[in-house]
């Protein structure tokens, strides 16, 4: 059975995102007492609540004989973005490639001296690879790379990584468009540096208790509902647009909409035992904690479909009778998800408050059918869907809530089907803003994920990616559209398009996004195309993304002989060509430097070979490597007389694998001094002075010139600029534009 | 204006080699340092040009006496001992390439000359048969950014070059925890250097303690004034108690978020700043100067105090300015389209030293003057060319 990673993670509900990894003999299924873990460095960078990681860790071989071991990640819903293995002080480094291929190339090169490392995909969220040989008391040193958002809940994000044992070495770089109040930890002590207001960086120490859950805390200062926009953009490319909102941790009861619920049951003979059991638990759940106002009905189905009321009903006077109705399921029979689907969605009232539909099942159904129902279903009900069990139809399920403005959740066992309905239940069950649409103005998005945006409850966390087209400069407005305690609501959010703009993850999101959205139609057709397989081969080499598909094989190529070196190299040569038809996703590795900065920043791996600075005029310069920023840096200064403009640096990166990187770093010369015209009036109260600066301008400081202690800095919208100064006499006015060139004029006022 | 001046010493860094070009048995290397001219039969370099960071070197002249020499914007002919230079236009970008490491450099230029394989490299020099040509002791880069006079010698701060001292004519690099470095301070008890990568402090000269309480990486200039170190970092104004037992902090000083230099006159403590001019810190009290009060420039670079208890401010673009120590602007300096980079109180007077020189000095190796310190041997001048010590007794 196919494997597909779900669509959950793009909904997020308030939820950490945590992640492990470790080192295990190969042969043995827990951890061994030859193989303990030694150190690990831990390097996070969140930035705008994307949290990216870099986890090193080294283990010692304690025994006297030479292991095999195999190396564990475990995530929820993280991204594997990258993987190496040192033999001795060599690193080898992992590379995307084909997933067959890879495998091919490993199995011909494994048993030799030292094993290629080859990380595939083992499970939902876990990944893998075989590490040998280990020789005794030899420390072995693995490196993994991931990338995770965490969704907010309210103003706070957490941040949780499970560590290896060991000595730790944590540091955290956090960036949040929002005015940073808080970061702590309730497992470390943190040692916090306040870059500015919106940037910190935390080292974190073990604490007393010595526990290896590390958790972050950081809080905001966001307002609630308002939206956040995210853009990368490379040269030339169309750029990625990450868009979040989260709601308040609380809302006010009359900000609750009153619901509609209907519990659709499986009672097909599988379902026979503890499932049964536990579905029917979890629907006396849902049915007892729903509200005064609320209205409910339960549809029990298997190969024929049975509901308790033809509408839902009050629950006020219908919990008895839904309880009593659970209680009665029996198991036996098929299985027809289309006609239980069907007669949920017909058994709906109108109105706005929001229908919502609890759909759990174990079964495999005829997809086509259920997914036509959900589309030609013009209502606005929300299916949430429970798949259990191994054999369940997993893309069919994800698919239908993703259509109907639900969420997917896999139970893999039946123990857990009440918690996490319950779960679930706590984040649906007082939804506050409801109905979301999403407006663009100003450019067209294309391949939006989530495919309909589902209603937001309290601590609820909104994430929607996509791909932009529109012209460098231009402006995006987008609006978030809804209904919050009955009334229409809109929430704004506007960002220019820029030339070129680095936050890479916003690419990798989005390509995740778009993996799991064809693996899913694949998953529900009949004989997918393959252009589809192709595509999401294409999307992995060009975003290093571990899929069904690709894999990561890292391989010492020392240990190859001539026909698979020249294999590695057609392989490499084939990846490049997929890389430069995506080449928006090649310049994701790239980082761009800010404009005007005079010290130089680029990432690139710490034991690149080469990191080199050209610059415009003439000037050739190799950047160094800064232990603290953890970064290479170069400081330089542009040298007077140089023209007014933009200027690009090149900077070459050419990593221990020998492959190279091409970076830019773009800056601005501005030197001429800010135009504006200036009207100042004579008023009762003193002066009126409005300034209106011919381009954006940081700051406009009006001053009486015979004593400049009395004056004022004007109020506007970087362009007009307007305010009163209790004063008579000749004026100075002083404009500043953004490049803090000045200008100043003296005035009389009339 | 400073007169009947000799340059008794010019230091350049001639290790980062750009090009190089052979004539028979000379080789010419253009170097950050100036154009070096080595003869290739003994291995010894003959001559140093000291015409500013060179980028390209080339020689029709099969004696090797001539060659033609390309700064950043002017075109020499070097001819024996002279260097004659006027102004050219810039160089277009050098097209980014990978090249091999040699000796951890990378390698810019490899010529098989007169028997032997020249190798050119940007940081290590140049090679002739895998042995070093390059001088050893030379100054730790061309960018000179601070001085100061420790345990008796010549401590120079680089821009990107790291920590030296001269010990007799050579230079010594000293290892620290730093590489950028903006500003060094004496003190009774030892030597602070004030750097991109933080505040740090030594008595001994060879061990670097960091003053963590300096909450910010970037330290960008110091001042002494009675019992403490004053330390500025764009956000914060510091204050360290020179037993190290006090530290106290202003945090963005009258709303600056710019703050560039700092100095102690009479009872006031002055800061330069980029975004709101110059301050002034008297009980505890911070109040702007600023374009809108007077000043040609609210972008300023550097303070130095002034023998009325005022202060000298340096402008980015603008000259200099005299505040008195009430703030009133007193005089602008002669030069109102003069770039400031550092004042320094000499004898009495205010140097200015600019991105167009130093008043009076010619010959310097490169015109951007970031360093300036008198001590016994001379006055002391770092540019982005080299360090220069005149001898003006």
């Amino acid at each position: 059975m196919n494997r597909i990673a779900t669509l959950l993670f793009l909904f997020a509900a308030p939820s950490f995102a945590q992640a492990q990894g470790a080192l295990f003999e190969r042969a043995q299924t827990g951890p061994s007492p030859n193989l303990r873990a030694v150190a690990e460095r831990v390097r996070v960078t969140i930035d705008h609540q994307y949290a990216e990681t870099v986890l090193e860790q080294e283990f010692e071989n304690t025994s006297g004989a030479r292991l095999e071991g195999r190396y564990l990640l475990r995530t929820a819903g993280a991204t594997v973005e990258g993987f190496a293995y040192w033999n001795g002080e060599q690193k080898i480094v992992g590379e995307v490639f084909e997933k067959q291929q890879a495998r091919n190339l490993y199995e011909n090169v494994v048993g030799r001296r030292r094993d290629p490392g080859l990380l595939e995909q083992i499970g939902e969220g876990s990944f893998a690879f075989n590490v040998f040989p280990i020789e005794p008391r030899e420390r072995k040193r693995v490196e993994v790379r991931f990338g995770q958002r965490l969704a907010r809940e309210g103003r706070t994000m957490q941040y949780r990584l499970t560590l290896g044992g060991g000595e730790s070495d944590v540091v955290a770089e956090i960036s949040d468009p929002h005015p940073i109040l808080r970061i702590d930890s309730q497992s470390h002590r943190l040692d916090t540096e306040r870059l500015d207001a919106r940037h910190a960086r935390v080292r974190a120490f073990a604490g007393p208790s010595g526990t290896r859950d590390l958790i972050i805390d950081v809080e905001v200062n966001a307002d609630p509902w308002q939206p956040t926009a995210v853009v990368h953009r490379d040269p030339g490319q169309d750029p990625y647009l990450v868009l979040q909102m989260a709601a308040p941790a609380t809302v006010a009861a009359s900000e609750v909409s009153r619901k509609d619920v209907t519990v659709v049951i499986d009672r097909s003979g599988s379902m026979t035992g503890p499932p049964m059991d536990q579905a029917c638990a979890a629907g006396e759940l849902v049915v007892r904690r729903l509200r005064r106002g609320d209205r409910v009905n339960v549809i029990a189905f298997d190969h024929t479909v049975d509901p308790l009321f033809t509408k839902p009903q009050p629950v006020e006077t219908a919990r008895d009778a839904a309880l009593q109705f659970i209680h009665r399921i029996r198991a036996g029979g098929g299985t027809n998800i289309a006609a239980a689907l069907d007669a949920a969605l017909r058994a709906q009232h109108g109105g706005t408050e929001p229908h919502i539909v609890l759909f759990l099942t174990d079964g495999q159904s005829d997809s086509e059918s259920a997914l036509r129902v959900a589309h030609d279903d013009r209502g606005d009900t929300r299916v949430f869907t429970f798949g259990l069990g191994s054999e369940v139809e997993k893309a069919l399920l994800s698919r239908l809530a993703s259509t109907k403005r639900g969420r997917f959740t896999y139970v893999e066992s039946p123990e857990v089907i009440e918690q996490r309905v319950g779960r679930l239940f706590d984040q649906i069950e007082s939804p506050a803003l409801v109905g979301l649409s999403l407006e663009a103005r100003g450019a067209t998005l294309l391949r939006t994920y989530p495919r309909t945006l589902p209603d937001l409850s309290a601590g609820d966390d909104l994430l929607v990616a996509s791909r932009v087209m529109g012209a460098p400069g231009s402006q995006l407005e987008l609006v978030v559209h809804g209904t919050l305690g009955g009334r229409q609501v809109s929430y704004p959010v506007s960002v220019t398009l820029p030339e070129r703009a680095s936050h890479p993850w916003a690419g990798r999101l989005w390509a995740k996004s778009r993996i799991d959205d064809v693996l899913e139609e694949m998953a529900l057709t009949r004989d997918p195309p393959n252009e589809l397989k192709d595509e999401v081969i294409e999307l992995g080499l060009a975003y290093d993304l571990v899929t069904p598909y690709t894999s990561f094989l890292a391989v010492p190529e020392s240990e190859l002989a001539g026909e698979q070196a020249l294999t590695l190299a057609q392989m490499r040569e084939q990846r490049a060509k997929v890389v430069a038809a995506n080449a928006d996703a090649a310049a994701l590795s790239r980082k761009n430097m800010p404009p005007g900065d005079p010290l130089l920043t680029v990432n690139a791996p710490r034991d690149a070979l080469q990191v080199t600075a050209y610059f415009p005029f003439g000037l050739v310069r190799d950047l160094k490597w800064d232990d603290h920023l953890e970064k290479w840096t170069l400081r330089f200064l542009v040298p007077v007389g140089v023209a007014d403009g933009d200027y690009e640096a090149m900077v070459v990166i050419v990593r221990r694998d020998h492959t190279i990187e091409l970076a830019k770093a773009a800056y601005t010369i501005d030197s001429k001094e800010p135009e504006f015209e200036v009207d100042a009036a004579q008023a009762i109260s003193g002066v009126h002075v409005r300034v209106i600066a011919a381009e954006p301008a940081r700051r406009v400081t009006v001053a009486l010139a015979r004593d400049p202690r009395q004056r004022i800095e004007l109020a506007g919208d970087g362009r007009v600029f307007e305010g009163d100064l209790p004063v008579r006499g000749t004026l100075r006015v002083v404009v500043a534009d953004m490049a803090r060139n000045e200008t100043s004029r003296e005035v009389e006022p009339r | 204006m400073i007169a009947a001046l000799l340059l008794a010493a010019i230091f350049t860094d001639t290790a980062q080699v750009e090009s190089i070009a052979t004539a028979g048995a000379t080789l010419w290397a253009a170097t950050g340092g100036g154009v070096e001219r080595y003869d290739l039969a003994t291995g010894k370099r003959v001559r140093v040009h000291t015409i500013g960071p060179t980028l390209r070197i080339w020689s029709n002249d099969q004696n090797g006496q001539i060659a033609h020499a390309r700064t950043r914007d002017s075109e020499c002919i070097l001819e024996g001992e002279t260097a004659e230079c006027i102004a050219a236009p810039a160089l277009p970008p050098s097209i980014p390439s990978v090249t091999p490491l040699f000796h951890g450099a990378r390698e810019t230029a490899r010529v098989v000359a007169n028997g032997t394989t020249v190798v050119a490299t940007a940081g290590k020099g140049i090679w002739s048969n895998d042995q070093m040509l390059t001088p050893p002791g030379q100054i730790c880069g061309n960018y000179v950014e601070a001085l100061a006079e420790f345990q008796g010698k010549l401590w120079v701060g680089g821009f990107d070059g790291g920590l030296c001292v001269l010990d007799g004519q050579r230079f010594r690099a000293v290892a620290g925890p730093f590489r950028m470095i903006n500003d060094l301070r004496t003190t009774p008890k030892g030597l602070y250097v004030a750097s991109a990568e933080g505040l740090y402090f030594t008595r001994d000269g060879r061990r670097f303690r960091r003053e963590d309480r300096i909450r910010e990486r970037a330290v960008n200039h110091l001042a002494v004034g009675g019992r403490w170190l004053f330390a500025t970092t764009p956000f914060a104004l510091y204050a360290v108690r020179l037993d190290g037992r006090i530290v106290k902090r202003w945090r963005k000083p009258a709303g600056s978020t710019a703050l560039q230099s700092v100095a102690v006159s009479g009872p006031n403590l002055w800061l330069a700043s980029e975004d709101v001019g110059v301050i002034r810190m008297r009980r505890g009290r911070f109040e702007a100067y600023d374009r809108a009060w007077g000043l040609p420039s609210s972008w300023t670079v550097d303070v130095a105090p002034a023998s009325d208890g005022g202060v000298w401010a340096a402008t980015l673009r603008n000259g200099s300015v005299h505040l008195d120590a009430n703030g009133r602007v007193i005089e602008l300096g002669p030069d109102p389209h003069a770039w400031g980079l550092r004042l320094y109180q000499d004898r009495g007077r205010t140097l200015f030293g600019t991105q167009q020189g130093l008043e009076g000095i010619e010959g310097l190796p490169d015109p951007h003057v970031h360093a300036i310190l008198r001590t016994r041997d001379g006055l002391w001048i770092g540019t982005e060319g080299g360090l220069v010590l005149l001898d003006d007794a």
